[in-house]
């Protein structure tokens, strides 16, 4: 159905995945899902595929016991989509993890098992806020969360601020540079040199 | 020619004397070395139970010629200390306070006695074996055996403490495993009832039905993974065992108001044993190592009351010890929870009860109870056990400053 929000699902478990799928796609969103970390990186760098949400376990093969491949991937999808919304879905209960997955950008935090409920609440939640920044984008605003190091001091603070309102202009504009530059109001050049500093590089087709 | 005759006679018995002499050493010789051989043949039972089989053999160590050994220290958390022999004269040297414990052996000989301490992870043992009345090469080859015995005794121990730590990581390897695949089943369980539960009309519970059976056989797989892994831990993979951190490492803990009486209830519900409960407390303490001991209390009364044909039934209670008037005002109170089952023969000696690998189940490894009083340890408490009825008492010494005892603490 178009116009519907899409979410990306990220689950190793596969009867799990096929049941995430089936469950989020009879609450009305489009659903992709992926068995590891490379697959659904490989659906993130898809600039033709849309997903706005995305539910992710965090542990992922090769250690699916630990969280390192889940966080990464959750760091590296937030790198390549800065919108997305990402409701963390996992078995990893350590405070510390969700502490770390908050600070990388995870929009929300479920230890397995949670009801369906409290995940339906969360998605809603993460569309409330997509239309909501949509909206203030639509207006020439832009919302961010930043976790930078507070001691790192305010320049630090500012290079992150710069660095992820190119990404996320970039990625609004599907990577029509003139059309970034334009809303970002610098020039062509200028923006190059941000792009080139922050290491973004357009996604292969 | 009478110089001449005595001459020869003298050469004659110094001949017969170095003759006699020779032979006599070698016979002793090739009786050492038989009783050498029984004394090295002792190895894997000192293995399997160290002190058990100093006394169940202390005849070989006799025949060795050794004539007293005694020991003390601390065997797997429990305070030992026997005598075997002639007793040894002095006071069992102690290690000095401020001394670093450290893994390995270190002897040292004073007098008429060799000693020797041995320092393991759990074990801390002063041996001694005395030598008075020993002369010559009586003595010589004593302490020979002295020290092989030594020798062997250390391997064993540490044979043992290896053994242990791989048992460990591994049980750790299955714990880790079983979490992730079992909180994947329980949020698929859940996720399957509440839509079934929400389908509204046929259509919806059929739609459900058929996503049901297309998704059965991928459910069927991780049912398999997880039989596969309890009854055959060494097939997980290796990557698990990376991820998990090691039992003996030190735990960040959280100490946290625990409600005794349902989280008892809770664990017995969960291995099917009926608890007759008496008493409730609320107390601040690590909520992992309670669960460690409720899981391995209980979960041995599970399984040894099936393997038994008896009903799993456990009498708990939970009490306070008051602290003692003359103790300072600070002194903490002590929580006491009795897991009884006089109606489950015990078919191990009470003392070897926590040791690693005693186990009176076919089933069980002998590696929960050890583990539960490790852990309960670590985290201030003691867990100890005592004779009722056919079975045991197993009572867990929680201290605590301000217990509630009866009602949740705020």
């Amino acid at each position: 159905m178009p116009g519907q929000p899409s979410v990306l699902v990220v689950e190793d478990d596969a009867s799990l995945r096929d049941w995430l799928h089936g469950s989020l796609e009879d609450m009305g969103y489009q659903v992709r899902s992926a068995g590891s970390a490379p697959e659904a990186l490989a659906i993130a760098r898809q600039a033709q595929v849309s997903f706005e949400l995305a539910v992710l376990d965090l542990g992922l093969p090769p250690l699916p016991h630990a969280p390192t491949v889940g966080l990464e991937l959750l760091r590296q999808l937030i790198l390549e989509r800065p919108a997305l919304k990402v409701v963390v879905l996992t078995g990893q209960d350590e405070p510390s993890i969700a502490l770390t997955a908050i600070g990388l950008g995870a929009f929300d935090f479920l230890y397995k098992p949670a009801s369906s409920q409290r995940l339906r609440e969360a998605l809603e939640r993460a569309v409330l806020f997509l239309q909501a920044e949509k909206q203030l984008n639509a207006d020439g605003q832009a919302r961010m969360t930043l976790t930078a190091p507070i001691a790192e001091g305010v320049r630090e603070f500012g290079e992150a601020a710069q660095e992820r309102l190119v990404r996320s202009v970039l990625a609004e504009s599907e990577f029509n540079v003139a059309q970034a530059a334009r809303r970002l109001g610098l020039s062509r050049e200028h923006l190059y040199y941000f792009m080139k500093k922050f290491g973004i590089e357009r996604a292969p087709l | 020619m009478n110089d001449l005759y005595a001459a020869a006679m003298a050469l004659v018995v110094a001949g017969l004397s170095i003759g006699v002499t020779l032979l006599w050493l070698s016979r002793l010789s090739r009786l050492h070395r038989q009783r050498m051989d029984q004394l090295l043949a002792l190895r894997e039972q000192l293995h399997e139970d160290p002190l058990g089989t100093l006394v169940r053999h202390q005849h070989t160590l006799w025949k060795v010629g050794l004539r007293s050994l005694d020991w003390q220290g601390n065997w797997y958390g429990a305070p030992v200390s026997a005598g075997l022999g002639a007793k040894i004269p002095g006071a069992m040297p102690t290690a000095l306070p401020g001394e670093a414990a450290h893994t390995g052996w270190e002897g040292r000989q004073e007098g008429q006695v060799l000693s020797q301490r041995f320092q393991q992870d759990d074990i801390s043992l002063e041996l001694r074996i005395g030598f008075k009345g020993l002369r010559g090469e009586r003595r010589l080859f004593a302490m020979q055996a002295a020290e092989l015995l030594f020798a062997m005794l250390q391997g064993a121990l540490a044979a043992r403490q290896l053994a242990l730590v791989a048992a460990m990581n591994q049980r750790a390897r299955v714990g880790v495993f079983l979490q992730h695949d079992m909180r994947n089943l329980a949020q698929w369980v859940q996720l399957v009832a509440e839509d079934f539960a929400a389908a509204q009309g046929d259509e919806a519970l059929m739609a459900r039905a058929r996503r049901l059976r297309s998704n059965a056989a991928l459910a069927a797989q991780r049912a398999q993974r997880i039989t596969q892994a309890l009854l055959n831990p060494a097939l997980l993979p290796a990557a698990a065992a990376q991820s998990t951190a090691p039992s003996m490492s030190p735990r960040i803990t959280l100490w946290i108001a625990l409600d005794l009486a349902a989280l008892i209830l809770q664990a017995g519900e969960m291995h099917q044993v009926t608890i007759d409960l008496a008493g409730s407390a609320t107390v601040r303490w690590d909520d992992g190592a309670l669960a460690t001991v409720l899981d391995n209390v209980l979960g041995n009364v599970s399984s040894l009351s099936r393997e038994r044909l008896l009903a799993a039934h456990c009498r708990v209670t939970i009490t306070q010890d008051e602290p003692e008037p003359s103790a300072s005002q600070v002194a903490p109170h002590v929580v006491r929870v009795c897991f009884e089952t006089p109606q489950l023969p015990l078919e191990i000696p009470l003392e070897k009860i926590f040791e690693p690998w005693a186990t009176s189940g076919s089933v069980n490894k002998g590696l929960g109870l050890y583990q539960a009083r490790k852990q309960a340890q670590q985290a201030g408490a003691d867990l100890c056990a005592e004779y009722l009825g056919l079975g045991i008492r197993l009572t867990l010494r929680v201290p605590c400053k301000n217990p509630d005892m009866g009602c949740k603490e705020s």
